[in-house]
């Protein structure tokens, strides 16, 4: 039916809620196979819903379009650590005397401003125990993890957020009849939020830097950064942040930030299970129409780069094996060109099965590992190959061979039916993310921080679909030419520009587990229409068929799409017998 | 095996084949079962499993290939070696299992070298003369199914009984208080303490359990989490819990893992020793610890796959009913006394393993030592290799 409409884009269609009182209109897009809809309130606020119903539950995104790539240059680490001060509560929950409270938080943030202001290290010592000790005064009025408290009340699951380059995004995974709740709980987060606990939150964050110090594959990863983009800040500093910035904080940058991007023409709230949408945009609005849209948000400016005409050679080092990192600079997921054209080009690179690498390399034991991706950020993206030596290979070997594979892709010397297996590999993969509540609001996240519009994502297949051999090879030959990449050896080795931060006495805070604020009383006595379990019922829910001696078969119908999963099982493993 | 192709199809024709399906056949163990997995679309599926059963049934060995495996899987071997989380998984299956089970589950080198192709292809090749079982997850009718398998796969005719219980490794118990360190140049510890009294498992535990671990451990306001990291700030993650095995014979074992800068050891420490012994007692934690896991069951629903593995968990256990049914009648009538009470009987006092990944000359030595004599393994020693 929808092939009628070949020659015209998918519609867009607005349409409003069937809905008493105020009228909310959405768009949708024809042939969506999740039926999404998209909802904008009046302060800009944008809402993606799509329906589920396998499960009485409802995957929630909030989204902020702002990530480590927005951090102000003197205080870097900042979009990562406030989205751990997210979860302190606001003025409402999370304290027990707001009005209490506050005058001490204001005294830690000046004392924080002078702390960064000073040089001499007897007086630093001597600024951070006067915030110490205010900390823990401060604290006896705070009541550390009412957040976490306030979804575990209401059933949430999977409470958690992350940093990355351009993105915040906090997650919550909530029971069917919680909405009300939900909606009551992060809009006061979102609307009010308060630094508290701030010193000791630091001690945190130190030791999650001190633990990324290990992690070969994230380092190997920021020196590409700074060797394609060195003037954006992709490549200018990592989403942790610098130790000199780290230990120099200042909650006033931090409040400065948090009202310039934390608005709602800022954000998206992104949701996919079991819900009434026209119900739902209902509660959204009484709960987040109010808050005050920002007149302009800080645009990020950066000159381009220039092109790379001679491969920029790097080294890092690691405990870890050592390994061989390549990458070309693309556009970013902005860019729906190099968006599909990277993505099929690193399938018929790499696929696992009969891509170029598997076939030439990995099938004929040339290296102990190679494969290749399409790495994306909103600014810029990147394709990337990487490859694990053998014994006695040199990295120098392992990038002849990987290049001479980028070389083969350039010429074009790959079969061109590659193209519609890797569209029907995608069709799959699709399959099995619109099974999952998580994927599916994954993917609306997703087009919200590229600032991409729904349609290219859900035309996205049929776009591929029209993508020739000598489009990728001309898009190759532009995007990826000979010399005009990065490389990085990752070599074996005691790493000596780490430092790691060492971390200041610090006296515990109260935990004063036995308070409550109002705010988590109210939630905890909130009336809501209880859920009734569901167990599993063995006999009806799936089949147990002996098929021959020996041989039985645990079956059961899958109801919801064309795939199938089978596994012939012998139950003998590697414990019984390490040569299996 | 991605490495070899049949006695009529090379790998490469296979692979290909598969890739424009849009199939994919895999072979591949876990420590208990062994297995071939086919899925994709189910248009396919008739093909994908006639591909399946030939590649089983006609694997064909190749020498040179296999030489040049062996050289590769050493390799693999000493890159693990230097890898963090590779060395903090063998120091847990050492501890847990023992270092004559490590010894008996890994290949030595000699093993490997002296290697042949039957070693290998042989024991694919003959995987389907044992009982086995064939799961099913997709759209196809069971009576579709059934003859599709007819069809292609081959029964056997005198099937090899399986008794994998007589060859497990049992978990090791913790009759008194041990330290072991295994090397490790970082500037953080991989931390954990493993108790193991022998107690049996029984369903009539699971709400008592359930609830403690929830209580104690199950959430970011639950008290591990509030103690380590918010008051203390000594780890970005930090759990300690009561789990059971996978079989109906394994015992319960306790566990806590941190990961901490290296000086910070004895605070991570004394802090579990503290909270995990004398537990933390609070009303409102309790109640809300109840209110969550309830409200967790009435918005839980198994579908899918999720049946058919619920299903194999309970058989490993001897169990046949959903195990959420008396969990969900037994937990409201739970106090907090008898979160007190389990928690005194059957956690506090325990003597534990302490294992420590770290810089044996970076960390609190002497403290180590005034808990237990400290037994600094080798790197060969927890990896048997």
């Amino acid at each position: 039916m929808l092939a009628l409409c070949v020659a015209l884009p998918a519609a867009v269609t607005a349409r409003p809620a069937k809905s008493k009182g105020k009228q909310y209109t959405y768009r949708s897009v024809e042939g969506d196979p999740m039926q999404s809809r998209i909802y904008t309130l009046d302060n800009g606020l944008t809402v993606y819903m799509t329906v589920y119903r396998e499960k009485p539950r409802i995957q929630t995104y909030i989204a902020v379009r702002v990530g480590a790539k927005n951090d102000p240059l003197e205080t870097t680490g900042m979009a990562h650590y406030f989205e751990h001060l997210m979860f302190k509560g606001s003025e409402q929950f999370g304290t027990s005397d707001y009005a209490a409270e506050k005058p001490l938080l204001d005294s830690i943030e000046q004392l924080f401003e002078q702390y960064r202001r000073t040089d001499d290290d007897a007086e630093r010592k001597a600024i951070y125990r006067q915030i110490d000790s205010l900390s823990n005064i401060a604290s006896k009025i705070a009541i550390p993890n009412e957040y976490d408290k306030l979804m575990a009340v209401i059933g949430a699951s999977g409470t958690n957020a992350w940093t990355s380059q351009d993105e915040t995004v906090y997650t919550e995974d909530i029971p069917s009849n919680q909405i009300e709740n939900w909606a009551k709980i992060q809009s006061d987060r979102f609307k009010h939020a308060v630094v508290r606990g701030f010193h000791t939150e630091l001690e945190t964050i130190y030791e999650e830097y001190n633990m990324s110090l290990t992690k070969d594959g994230n380092k190997v990863y920021y020196k590409m950064l700074e060797m394609l983009y060195p003037h954006h800040p992709y490549g200018m500093h990592t989403v942790l942040g610098r130790p000199e910035h780290l230990k120099n904080p200042s909650i006033t940058n931090v409040i400065n930030y948090y009202r310039s991007y934390y608005v709602p023409n800022n954000m998206a709230i992104c949701l996919s299970g079991d819900f009434d949408p026209d119900e739902m945009i209902r509660v959204i609005d009484r709960y987040f129409g109010d808050m005050k849209p920002a007149a302009e948000i800080p645009a990020l400016s950066f000159p381009r780069e220039e092109p790379i005409l001679s491969p920029r050679e790097a080294t890092v080092y690691g405990n870890d094996a050592e390994f061989l990192s390549i990458a070309w600079p693309i556009d970013g997921s902005s860019s729906i060109e190099d968006s599909d054209m990277a993505s099929l080009a690193a399938s018929i690179l790499s696929n696992g099965k009969c891509g170029l690498l598997d076939v030439d390399i990995m099938q004929k034991q040339k290296m102990l590992d190679a494969e290749a991706y399409d790495d994306t950020n909103v600014d810029y993206g990147a394709m990337a190959l990487y490859g694990y030596p053998k014994e006695g290979q040199s990295l120098d070997e392992v990038r002849s061979l990987l290049l001479a594979e980028v070389d083969k892709l350039r010429r074009g010397e790959f079969d061109a039916s590659l193209i519609e297996a890797t569209i029907a590999n995608y069709k799959r993969a699709y399959m099995s993310y619109y099974e999952s509540n998580r994927m599916r609001a994954m993917l609306f996240k997703n087009s919200f921080i590229a600032g991409t519009d729904w349609q290219t994502e859900v035309e996205s297949l049929d776009r591929m679909a029209k993508i020739t051999k000598d489009d990728i090879v001309a898009w190759v030959g532009r995007k990826m030419p000979a010399d005009g990449y990065a490389v990085i050896y990752k070599l074996q080795g005691e790493d000596t520009s780490q430092k790691k931060i060492d971390k200041p006495q610090i006296t515990p805070i109260e935990t004063n587990r036995d308070a409550a604020s109002q705010f988590l009383a109210d939630v905890q006595s909130s009336e809501v229409e209880p859920l009734e379990p569901q167990f599993v019922d063995f006999d009806r829910d799936m089949a147990v068929v002996p098929l021959a001696e020996g041989v039985q078969m645990l079956y059961k119908r899958n109801e919801i799409n064309d795939l199938f999963q089978m596994q012939y099982r012998i139950d003998l493993g590697t414990r019984y017998d390490p040569f299996i | 095996m991605r490495l070899l192709g049949t006695d009529n199809k090379s790998l490469a024709e296979i692979q290909s084949r598969l890739y424009n399906m849009a199939c994919t056949i895999s072979v591949g163990a876990t420590g208990t079962s062994m297995y071939v997995y086919v899925g994709g679309l189910q248009e396919h599926m008739d093909e994908a499993l006639a591909l399946a059963e030939e590649y089983v049934r006609t694997l064909k060995g190749d020498d040179e290939i296999l030489a040049e495996y062996k050289q590769d899987l050493f390799k693999t071997r000493a890159n693990a070696k230097l890898n963090q989380r590779a060395n903090f998984n063998a120091l847990m299956t050492y501890a847990m299992y023992g270092a004559d089970a490590v010894r008996r589950m890994t290949l030595s080198d000699e093993q490997i070298a002296a290697m042949t192709s039957d070693d290998l292809v042989g024991r694919i090749r003959r995987m389907f003369d044992y009982e086995h079982e064939v799961v099913y997850y997709g759209p196809a009718s069971q009576q579709q199914v059934e003859a599709i398998i007819a069809k292609h796969h081959k029964m056997p005719a005198d099937p090899i009984a399986v008794k994998p219980l007589e060859v497990r490794y049992a978990y090791s118990l913790t009759p008194v208080n041990r330290v072991i360190v295994a090397p490790y140049d970082a500037k953080q510890i991989y931390y954990r303490q493993y108790a193991n009294r022998g107690e049996r498992f029984s369903t009539d535990n699971d709400a008592v359990i359930d609830l403690y671990n929830e209580y104690f451990s199950g959430n970011m306001n639950a008290i591990v989490f509030q103690e380590m990291r918010e008051a203390r700030g000594l780890a970005y993650s930090a759990s300690a819990y009561l789990s059971e095995g996978a079989y109906a014979d394994d015992p319960y074992y306790y566990v806590a893992f941190i990961a901490t800068q290296n000086d910070k050891m004895r605070q991570a420490m004394e802090a579990f020793d503290e909270i995990i012994n004398d537990m933390p007692v609070s009303q409102p934690a309790f109640d809300l610890a109840k209110q969550s896991l309830l409200q967790q069951l009435q918005a839980a629903r198994t579908t899918g796959m999720g049946v058919i593995n619920k299903y194999i968990d309970n058989r490993r256990k001897g169990l046949s009913e959903d195990r959420n049914i008396a969990l969900y009648k037994a937990l409201p009538d739970l106090t907090i006394d008898d979160i007190i009470a389990y928690q005194k009987s059957h956690v506090a006092g325990s003597t534990y393993t302490y294992l420590i990944l770290g810089d044996p000359d970076d960390i609190d030595m002497d403290f180590l030592r005034s808990i237990a004599e400290v037994e600094l393994v080798t790197t060969s020693d927890i990896f048997g290799y």
